[in-house]
Parts: C-alpha cells; sequence; structure tokens
C-alpha cells in the first residue's frame, strides 16, 4: 500500500495556516492541526505514516526570501541590460571618430580631396584623434570609480584643490578673456576621499564653463560649508542648456544639442564623471541654465560629524 | 544632377560624404538630425537620403525613417541607412517587429567606391 503522507501544520490560529489547510485537502492530503503542548504531538513516533511538520512562521520566511530572491534576481537581470547597452553605446562612440579619420584618409588617397584642401582635411582628423584619447580617458576614470575600493582615502580640503585648479585653467580662460570670481571660504571643513576625485570634480565644472561661455563672459565660483554640508557653486554667462536637454545632461554620452551644433568637442563623459563622484560622496547636484544666458550648477555634500 | 540629402550627427562624416558626393557631380544638402533632417527632406524633395541610425538619442535614425515613411510626401524618396555599429549589435536594437523601410545599408567607415554603387544603383 502506497503511503499517503500526513501533514501536520502548526498554528491553526493563522488564517494562512487554515487556507493552506484548504488547499492540501482539495489535493487529496489528510491534515492535522496542532499547536505546542498536544500531547499526542509529543508522543508521535512516526508510526507507518509520513509526517511533515511546518511551523507558520518558517513558512512565511520561506515565502519571503523566496519573493526576495525573484525581486534580486529581477534586479540583476535589469542591471546587466544596461551594462550590455552602455556597452554597444560605448562601442558606438568609440568607433566614431577612427570612422572620421578612416574615411578622411581614404578620401585623400582616392584622390577626392583637391590638394589646397588636405591640411585643412588632416587637421580635422587629428581633431578626431585627440577625441579618441579624451574619450579613452573619460572612460577609464568612469571604470575606476565604479572600483571605490580602488582609491587610497586622503583628508582633502575642496578649498585648496579648486585653487590649485584654478591655475590650471587660469591660460584657458584668459586666452578668452573670461573673468573668474571666486568667492569661497576657505575655513571649509575637510571630506575623507580621494584627491583624484576632487580635482576631477572641479576640473570638468570649470573645464565646462571655460568651454561653453563665449569670449569676455563670466563665471562665478562659490564654495561654502552650511547646515553640516559643503555646498558648491559654479555659474557662467555662457550659451545655456535648451530645457528639454536638462533631464539627461548627467548621462553618459549625451550632450545638449547646441553644444553639438556649434562644434565644441567634448565626450559626454565629464558630467557623468562629475555625478559619480558627487554620488560617492553622499552628495548631490543640479542644474539651472538658459540657453543664450548661462548655466549654474550647484552641489553639496554631507559633512560627517566626526570629521568636522 | 541628383539631389542627396545626408541627415548625420557628425559633422566629418557629413564633409566626407559630401566630398565624394560632390565630385561625382550631385547636388548635396545636410541635416544634423532627425527633426531638420525631415523638415528639409519635405521642403527639398531630394532623390535619395543618407541617413545615420544612431544620431543624439539611439535609433533616432529608425523613427525619423519610419516618420517619412509615413508621410506621402516623403515616402518615395529612397533611404540608405548608416551605421558605425557591427551588425549582430545593431542587430538587437532594431524592434524585431516591425518593417523598417530603406533601400541599402552601409556601414562606417564609408568606402567611396561602395557609397557611389550603392548610389548609383539606386538612382539609375
Amino acid at each position: 500500500m502506497e503511503l499517503q503522507p500526513r501533514i501536520v501544520l502548526f498554528d491553526h490560529k493563522s488564517s494562512f495556516i487554515r487556507a493552506l489547510k484548504n488547499s492540501l485537502e482539495m489535493d487529496g492530503f489528510q491534515v492535522n492541526l496542532a499547536q505546542e503542548g498536544d500531547g499526542w504531538l509529543n508522543d508521535y513516533e512516526g508510526g507507518d505514516d509520513q509526517m511533515i511538520l511546518i511551523e507558520a512562521s518558517m513558512l512565511t520566511r520561506l515565502i519571503e526570501d523566496s519573493k526576495a530572491l525573484t525581486d534580486e534576481n529581477r534586479r540583476l537581470t535589469k542591471l546587466a541590460e544596461a551594462k550590455a547597452q552602455f556597452i554597444r553605446l560605448i562601442t558606438h562612440e568609440l568607433q566614431s571618430p577612427i570612422s572620421a579619420v578612416e574615411n578622411y584618409l581614404k578620401l585623400i588617397l582616392g584622390g577626392y580631396v583637391p590638394e589646397e584642401k588636405e591640411e585643412e582635411i588632416l587637421q580635422k582628423c587629428i581633431l578626431r584623434t585627440e577625441e579618441e584619447r579624451m574619450l579613452i580617458a573619460d572612460l577609464l576614470e568612469l571604470g575606476h570609480l565604479e572600483v571605490r575600493d580602488s582609491f587610497q582615502l586622503e583628508q582633502v580640503n575642496l578649498y585648496y584643490e579648486l585653487i590649485k585648479i584654478l591655475n590650471d585653467c587660469r591660460e584657458a580662460a584668459d586666452e578668452k578673456n573670461l573673468e573668474i570670481t571666486l568667492e569661497a571660504d576657505p575655513d571649509i571643513p575637510n571630506i575623507e576621499t580621494a584627491p583624484e576625485q576632487v580635482r576631477s570634480l572641479w576640473c570638468n565644472l570649470i573645464s565646462n564653463a571655460i568651454k561653453y561661455t563665449p569670449a569676455n563672459g563670466r563665471i562665478t565660483i562659490s564654495l561654502i560649508y552650511k547646515d553640516g554640508e559643503i555646498q558648491g557653486g559654479i555659474s557662467d554667462t555662457g550659451i545655456g542648456i535648451p530645457s528639454e536637454d536638462q533631464g539627461r545632461l548627467f548621462s553618459e554620452f549625451f550632450r545638449a544639442r547646441n553644444a553639438r551644433e556649434e562644434g565644441i568637442p567634448g565626450t559626454g563623459l565629464g558630467l557623468a564623471i562629475v555625478k559619480r563622484i558627487l554620488e560617492g560622496l553622499g552628495g548631490r547636484i543640479s542644474v539651472k541654465s538658459k540657453t543664450g544666458q548661462g548655466t549654474t550648477f550647484n552641489f553639496w555634500i554631507p559633512v560627517p560629524d566626526e570629521i568636522r | 544632377m541628383s539631389k542627396i540629402l545626408i541627415i548625420d550627427d557628425d559633422p566629418d562624416f557629413v564633409n566626407a560624404t559630401r566630398m565624394v558626393l560632390e565630385k561625382e557631380g550631385y547636388t548635396v544638402t545636410s541635416a544634423p538630425g532627425g527633426k531638420t533632417g525631415i523638415q528639409k527632406a519635405l521642403d527639398q524633395q531630394p532623390d535619395l537620403i543618407i541617413l545615420d541610425v544612431m544620431m543624439d538619442s539611439v535609433l533616432d535614425g529608425l523613427s525619423t525613417c519610419r516618420k517619412m515613411h509615413g508621410n506621402p510626401l516623403t515616402s518615395d524618396i529612397p533611404i540608405v541607412m548608416v551605421t558605425s555599429i557591427a551588425n549582430t549589435d545593431y542587430a538587437a536594437l532594431f524592434p524585431t517587429d516591425e518593417y523598417i523601410h530603406m533601400d541599402a545599408f552601409l556601414s562606417k567607415p564609408i568606402d567611396p567606391g561602395v557609397l557611389m554603387k550603392k548610389v548609383q544603383r539606386i538612382l539609375s
């Protein structure tokens, strides 16, 4: 005779257990309800029956675990999908400059370029190879940011790093006769991070301001400590960012329409890097801009109590 | 001589393609994106359109293609699609349930000889 497992469920007061009992009985199982202290349960030796003891709390936990695993699986699948999409984008971005150079060189060899235009075309080739190099450098930095442990953490002062970067950028700003105003408090607290991250933060924001501001414009940089946060701001009188482009501004490879149309070189990765650096520090960034009038970036970095 | 419209956000690609086509005697105009591209196609009624698939937004080219095909004023203009992504990766981006109207397919970088062969075949 085949043995039919007998199922004993604890905690018959739970409506879940009662529902489970009904459903098991409909499947033809014999189900007993039991609770702690039932005399027959302690004496039960198994006999000819197979007995499965299921405790309500354990069942609930198993169901919760399984749900959590399903959710996690869904999240990881989505992440893998996003990564694959990102790699396709990277491939496209890396191929564009190389393709342009190859195109031009083939034209020169094929006799499509008149001699008087040859130098101009070769100059364009150089610009595209420079673009490729910048792209690779930015991609490496972006990849490096993913691996947080690879950074050597130090006490870093945003003000001192700002002064250093400003010195490096001075020449580019003078070239366009841009006036840079500093409204910064040297007395701000340090943060614990990698110095190269803070340099990259400033460098990307300031070089953007210089790049997208026409000659004789103004750039204002502010830096203060207030309400437990370091607050930084960079305003320029540049070409601005169209409002429909502002939402995607911090996405990898995205470049505002007017920046592309004016032929201003850029990888579309600078602000993505800035955003990741700030998020790694628990901070955030926002943008305000009007085309033809200028752009303001504000960022906030929380300073933990023990450092203050 | 035939008029050709190039829709591509990469000015160097536009420039290079223009040099080849102009040397062969075609009249060339260009647009940096799908929106202006469609407008120019309507206004200028070119004999052929060379269209990049990946412009500012991913697959901007595909939606441009669809819009032009859906408009009777532009639906008869042949389209050559251009991309720099490898064909297999590119295929993954394509919506599989839809018919994409195009007359030829070119991959970047473009070989001047191949470009001319395809253009001449379509326009003959």
